[in-house]
């Protein structure tokens, strides 16, 4: 076995584990109306089925007073238990082993769905929810645990394995635990031991719910990474009262506050990995019961690495099991490691989804989410696959122009479904706008897209066309049934823009010309930037582009303002949970950031701007302007191919142009759409 | 005499023109509840038009709307039209018969390009790629047969909405529309004949409308400014579109409802209190003057939308002479249901947004500020159902518990008010002189003028209803109110500076000391003075809600020298779902005020304080006269606490009106026919 740690069994007290490999709790919005979904058994058993050791479920809530986002599952509700059972049935037939965590999420939270006030120990007001929480008096301190031992005994009910008490990020024992929310003068407040009366209170109710023969853990926070809050050294302490208790099996960890820093929690590429390694390692020197370590793993290697240091005892892997559902079997038990999609940590399509209260998806993995359409045969590509009659082998020869995310996933999906594919890319390399993307600070793990869809083009044993561009005559010579266009987008000229500057062309800086460049050539452009010079960056979109070019200007030296028209700077890098990050490193480096304002005109080096709340008017002097607005589809070949009368049909960027994960959706979508247009040809 | 006849009375004619007979000139529109599913509309949304519609008299109701073709998913519960039919064949045939007087009718919806990709998963249909600054996507330019298939799909649609029994159907062409974009000069740049001709689309789906609508009503739903300062239309154009459809299509639009707005003016639909009342008339009357002049008596009745909370309202209206036929009053009507009733329990819409807007991927079901009852049924806390005893089942008698109610504020008075509805024998103690606690200290000059409405009628519902009332009658303890055989404590909040500088007691020591200054106080007319002195704010702002929003306007209007501190990107961040955001936004930075944004005190002087930047962690002092904070009111619970009595209202957390009003609602489980108050004649 190449990784023989991570795939060796452990015993999570009476629990045994097949691996060191855990699908931590995470949310995944597919609760309905507060009830387990099929939706969640499906993507628990896909990962089960993947050779995960222990999944842990997203939160079960224990008290009416929580419920801070919509599709919460109400775990203090009997109806619960039915869900409970088709979940760890379904997990249950792999071996795999499933813990609920269970949580009341206190002070933050809101009451706009409950109607009722939220509850913590002391009144004070979290950073993001915003309402003051109602201090708990010891009535409901008992009815807190009596809501804790009620969803351990519905837990218990429906199947689970184990209990985790969700204790971290989000929770009202954490803000028990911590001096920066409890300020209680009562036996549940003041000395570390008062701090932790309320957790052992819910241990001791839990315990006694579930018996001796599940599994118990807790989840701690390392450090809340805010003034006056929990730090490593009080978790440790923590975590050794806990063990003293003798009915815990096992501690789970992670870092930050939910409400307050979740960039810190589900770190995104911009964070190194194994940057939460120290907190395991801390807990793990003091207490002799397993530790759980968490945060940005994405491959085997890794992992083991981890456990061979002693660092931590079991490796949660979230990310890298929702991006690739295999990714157990593949490390352990195919021992195939470098198949597996990991996991690209841009947040996108999971984390940023949560944000906004839509199901979780992945941008690479079409899939994720979905298992349960798979399952019933609806999903789009199983209902083309069993329309069509596969032995006939009549399936059309399809054209794929471009190379970027759309074009290769088509290739892929196309080819694995038997059609006949010629796909091609100008350039010299695959990747299209993600090559470019990828080569922003920071950014480089974006480019584990493109690697991860090449290897699947491998195992389709497709090439492509490189170097080659489709032209009128190529697609003559070709006459494929269809064309699909993966062309990407184009640059627009906004109106106060007579010309791009080349990219291409090295220009003194003595030049008297304000070099400007669209933000999709602005690493090209910003090459020959010097120490000093002057770089406007105009951002009309608030996505990763804009703010990659920011950075870029800033890391050689230049003087950065970014200028946009929106009440609030790159708003789209915030569900991402990019954003702090990206302001804390253009504050360091001195950069401007002006809001609310448009460019209304340029004249030599002088953008003009306005803001257009105030209508103030001024001037700012560049050496280069880099923008981000609106740009448009390349999509003449659609043209091209109308004239010749060949099909034709536009995905991704080309059709509109949007962000990678449109691209993965509509070419792994592509076969119903080609069937669709050949249908129609006929 | 005085005149004390309701100007509702002027909305309770009849209408018959040539298109359309109606009970009257009311009109209730297509509201987003989220209480429906993809696939249905919801037995609690049938539920809410009933309570809606509990007058009787409502003339048009509109359905929430619908989406006519799969690619339109702008929010998760938006119904799918083809989808839900069931649903609506079960239960729409049951409330049309209960109530006769109003004809109903179902929006039918594509949003285009402000619709939701995260939803629908694919690309959002438009006319030109452009860069929506709703949805912050760029849209996919449709096809000619994308165009076609879309008419077809509006066509079956309201065919589909007549045979499942609705009288008609609106055409949503308004500030969120697939429709606008194309009749908009800013948004459709084609170079085929649907751009050289924008209104064509308008045209031809409403020609393939009308021979699948024989006989039905249909209402066109249109945005007659889209209020942008550059490029999009007016009322003039707007109202040419119309007139071009007349023209070609004579007598198929029943109705014209007029909104204003589009993507740059996406708080102008239902804009808040900020944009006063009638706030769509200038638009409207231009439009209108437009429409009659061209079409002179044959033209489709006007709807005048936006900015109608009450009487007073109406009466403005009608007042000047004006080309409008129908009424919306969608608002008034959540907030009171009585509303066009001749005789009705006053309840006054607040203009507040806080609880009937709820169109944000949240998906919050709707509720009203000042009417707890529209909502779903929450469960009542578990202590409130064990506590608060039932009354005797015997109808119409106050021989219920004895309750005392402590604390004359919202939360109070709503209390008392269930507890007397439900029979239950009440006493309501009130330390001050008067009613109306917190509310009364700032409504006079909060910004939000319709506050002192509020207050009003909550304390007149209370004089009519058979409750003790004690005022400057202070409760200290348990043992002052023992008799009773149960205690509802509603004792609100209190301000309590942080440590440092001194609180200022602002009757007492005018001019002279500094320090901290409650929040409360810049509404009383004390402040006045400190600023004509020329003194220096601060305002530290953590909360970002309706109150903070309250303060700054207050401050710009007495013209303050202030710096406002927020550790937020933007002010007022609570405010994005009721449309108070971007006007309290652009209100604040146009006033001039020093904005500290993403930056948090750290530690308060006497008369300065230290501020960090949260990114650059740089820190900078600056001097203040007087610092304000927004999150400095605590639960007054302190006697209370632990003891018997149930706490309501911002005693418990100090929250909104909204919770404290539909805590006190909720204090009490009805049981049996309530014990109606008696009902307000008309004399206002
Ligand atoms: C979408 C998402 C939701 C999450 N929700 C929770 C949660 O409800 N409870 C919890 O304890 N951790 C939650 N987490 C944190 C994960 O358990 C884990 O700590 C984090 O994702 C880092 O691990 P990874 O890098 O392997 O993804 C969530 C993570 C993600 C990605
Ligand atoms: C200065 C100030 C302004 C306020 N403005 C509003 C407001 O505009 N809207 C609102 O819902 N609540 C506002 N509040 C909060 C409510 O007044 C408070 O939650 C309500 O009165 C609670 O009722 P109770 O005192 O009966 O419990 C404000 C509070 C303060 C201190
Ligand atoms: S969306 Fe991105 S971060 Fe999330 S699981 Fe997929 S690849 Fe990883
Ligand atoms: S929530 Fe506010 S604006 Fe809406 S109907 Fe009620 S009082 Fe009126």
């Amino acid at each position: 076995m190449k990784y023989p740690l991570l795939g060796s069994s452990i015993k999570l007290g009476e629990v045994e584990v097949k691996n060191r490999i855990v699908f931590a709790a995470h949310l995944t919005n597919y609760a309905e109306e507060q009830m387990p979904s099929d939706r969640h058994v499906a993507y628990y058993r896909a990962r089960a089925r993947g050779g995960a050791g222990l999944i842990i479920t997203e939160e079960h809530s224990t008290h009416p007073t929580d419920w801070p986002y919509e599709k919460l599952i109400a775990g203090f509700r009997n109806e619960v238990i039915e869900g409970y059972r088709k979940i760890t049935d379904a997990v249950h037939e792999f071996n795999c082993k499933i813990f609920a965590q269970i949580n009341h999420n206190g002070g933050q939270g809101s009451g706009r769905y409950s109607g009722r006030e939220v509850w913590g120990p002391s009144p004070t007001i979290d950073p993001l929810f915003k309402e003051v929480a109602h201090e708990v008096d010891e009535a409901e301190i008992d009815e807190i645990i009596e809501g804790y031992i009620k969803v351990a005994t519905n837990v218990a009910a429906g199947g689970f394995d184990g209990v985790e008490l969700q204790c971290s990020h989000s929770s009202i024992v954490r803000a028990f635990l911590s001096s920066a929310t409890n300020h209680r003068s009562d036996s549940y407040g003041g000395s570390l031991e008062a701090r932790c009366h309320l957790l052992i209170r819910i241990i001791e109710g839990v315990r006694g719910a579930i018996g001796p023969e599940l599994a118990l853990g807790v989840r701690l926070c390392g450090d809340e990474l805010i003034e006056g809050g929990i730090t490593i050294d009080e978790t440790v302490e923590v975590a050794s009262i806990v063990e003293d208790t003798k009915m815990v099996d096992y501690i789970n960890t992670s870092i930050g506050v939910a409400t307050y820093s979740l960039y810190a929690i589900e770190a995104s590429m911009a964070v190194p990995p194994s940057y939460s390694l120290f907190i395991p390692n801390a807990i793990r020197q003091r207490v002799s019961i397993p530790v759980v370590g968490v945060g940005r793993f994405k491959d085997p290697l890794q992992c083991e690495k981890a456990l061979a240091n002693g660092d931590c005892d079991l490796i949660g892997v979230v990310r890298g099991q929702i991006a690739d559902p295999d990714f157990a079997r593949k490390a352990l038990y195919l021992e195939n490691s470098d198949s597996i999609r990991t996991c690209l940590s841009c947040n996108q399509e999971c984390v940023g989804r949560m944000g906004v209260n839509r199901w979780l998806g992945c941008i690479e993995n079409r899939s994720a989410g979905r298992e349960f359409l798979i399952e019933r045969g609806s999903s789009n590509q199983i209902r083309s696959l069993k329309k069509f009659d596969r032995r006939t082998n009549t399936k059309g020869k399809v054209a794929i122009a471009g190379g970027g995310p759309a074009g290769l996933a088509a290739t892929i999906a196309l080819a694995s479904q038997g059609y006949l594919v010629a796909p091609f890319e100008a350039s010299d390399e695959l990747g299209g706008a993600v090559t470019t993307a990828a080569k922003g600070p920071s950014r480089a793990e974006f480019y584990d897209l493109i690697r991860n869809l090449t290897r699947e083009l491998s195992e389709v044993n497709i090439s492509y066309n490189l170097g080659t561009t489709v032209d009128r005559a190529l697609l003559e010579e070709l006459s494929p049934d269809i064309l699909v266009v993966a062309t990407g987008s184009q640059k627009k000229k906004p109106y106060f823009v007579t010309n791009y500057s080349d990219p291409f062309a090295q220009i003194a800086p003595s030049t008297d010309e304000l070099r400007i460049f669209d933000s999709y050539e602005g690493f090209m452009g910003l090459k020959f930037v010097n120490e000093g010079d002057r770089v406007v960056v105009f951002d009309e979109v608030g996505f990763h582009d804009a703010t990659s070019n920011a950075l870029f200007a800033l890391e050689r030296g230049a003087k950065v303002t970014y200028v946009t028209p929106a009440l609030s700077p790159a708003s789209g890098i915030s569900l991402t949970l990019d954003l702090e990050w990206w302001r804390i490193k253009m504050a360091k480096g001195g950069a401007e950031i002006v809001k609310n304002t448009i460019i209304t005109g340029i004249e030599g080096k002088t953008i003009s701007t306005v803001n257009h709340i105030t209508g103030a008017q001024s001037q700012i002097t560049a050496d280069y302007l880099i923008l981000s607005t609106a740009r448009l589809p390349e999509c003449h070949l659609s043209d091209v191919a109308e004239a010749l009368s060949i099909a034709s049909l536009r995905i991704g960027d080309s059709l509109s142009p949007r962000r990678a994960h449109a691209a993965i959706i509509e070419g792994s979508d592509v076969v119903r759409e080609v069937e669709k247009r050949l249908w129609k040809e006929r | 005499m005085e005149d004390k006849s309701r100007a509702v009375e002027k909305v309770m004619v009849e209408i018959s023109s040539q298109r359309l007979s109606l009970a009257n000139r009311s009109y209730f529109g297509p509201i987003v509840t989220n209480m429906n599913r993809r696939d249905n509309y919801s037995k609690a949304y049938f539920d809410f038009c009933r309570k809606v519609l509990a007058s009787k008299r409502v003339a048009i109701f509109v359905f929430e709307g619908a989406a006519i073709s799969l690619d339109e998913f702008s929010y998760e519960y938006q119904p799918l039209l083809t989808d839900a039919i069931p649903s609506i064949k079960r239960e729409l045939p049951r409330l049309k018969g209960e109530f006769r007087a109003t004809k109903f009718l179902l929006s039918l919806v594509h949003r285009g390009p402000q619709g939701s990709s995260a939803l629908s998963q694919s690309a959002l249909p438009g006319p030109s790629p452009y860069l929506d600054v709703t949805s912050g996507e760029i849209c996919a330019e449709m096809s000619i047969s994308e165009i076609e298939d879309l008419i077809k799909h509006y066509a079956t649609a309201a065919q589909f909405a007549l045979e499942v029994g609705f009288d008609g159907i609106e055409i949503a062409a308004g500030q969120h529309s697939l429709i606008r974009s194309f009749l908009s000069p800013l948004t459709n740049q084609r170079s085929d004949r649907y751009g050289d001709d924008r209104g064509l689309l308008l045209r031809s789906l409403i020609r393939e409308i009308s021979k699948s609508t024989a006989g039905g009503i249909v209402g066109l739903r249109q945005s007659i400014d889209e209020l942008a300062p550059w490029g999009g239309f007016g009322p003039e154009q707007a109202a040419m579109d119309l007139i071009a459809l007349e023209q070609e299509l004579p007598g198929t639009v029943s109705y014209v409802l007029c909104e204003r707005g589009s993507i740059y003016s996406t708080a102008d639909t239902e804009a808040d209190y900020s944009a006063g009342s009638l706030y769509n008339s200038g638009a409207m009357d231009t439009f209108a003057t437009r429409v009659a002049e061209s079409l002179g008596d044959d033209r489709p009745l006007l709807v005048d939308s936006g900015g109608i909370y009450t009487d007073a309202d109406l009466a403005k209206l009608f007042a000047t002479d004006r080309d409008v036929d129908l009424i919306d009053l969608t608002r008034p009507i959540i907030a009171d249901p009585h509303f066009l009733d001749a005789i009705y329990r006053p309840r006054r819409c607040i203009a507040c947004n806080q609880g009937c807007m709820v169109g944000d991927q949240r998906n919050f079901p709707i509720s009203c500020a000042v009417n707890a009852s529209i909502s779903p049924d929450i469960e009542a806390p578990k202590r409130f159902k064990e506590r608060i005893p039932t009354a005797s089942s015997r109808p119409f008698a106050a021989d219920g518990p004895k309750i005392a109610v402590v604390g004359g504020g919202v939360a109070g008075m709503v209390a008392a008010l269930s507890l007397a509805r439900n029979r239950h024998r009440v006493t309501l103690f009130e330390e001050g002189p008067h009613l109306g606690g917190q509310l009364r200290r700032y409504c006079s000059t909060h910004p939000n003028y319709r506050l002192t409405d509020l207050l009003e009628d909550l304390v007149t519902e209370v004089a009519l209803a058979e409750i003790e009332v004690e005022l400057s009658a202070r409760v200290d303890s348990y043992s002052e109110v023992d008799s009773f055989d149960d205690v509802v404590i509603a004792t609100g909040s209190n301000y309590r500076p942080r440590s440092g500088p001194p609180i200022v007691d602002i009757g007492a020591s005018r001019g002279t000391a500094k320090g901290q200054l409650d929040s409360m106080h810049v509404f009383g007319s004390s402040i006045k003075q400190l600023i004509d002195e020329g003194s220096n704010f601060i305002f530290y702002d953590i909360v970002g809600d309706e109150a903070s929003r309250a303060v700054v306007k207050r401050l710009i209007a007495l013209g303050a020298q202030f710096t406002y501190i927020c550790p937020d990107p933007v002010a007022f961040s609570q405010l994005s779902l009721s449309n108070g955001l971007v006007e309290g936004n652009t209100t604040l930075i146009r006033s001039g005020a020093e904005l500290l944004f993403e930056a948090r005190v750290t530690a308060v002087e006497e008369r300065s304080c230290v501020v960090e930047e949260i990114y650059s962690q740089h820190q900078r002092v600056i001097d203040f006269d007087y610092f304000i904070e927004s999150n400095r009111y605590f639960a007054n619970d302190q006697i209370f606490r632990g003891g018997r009595g149930l706490l309501i209202g911002d005693c418990l957390a100090p929250r909104s009106i909204r919770s404290a009003l539909a805590e006190g609602s909720r204090i009490v489980e009805a049981n049996g026919p309530s014990k109606e108050i008696k009902l307000v004649g008309a004399q206002r």
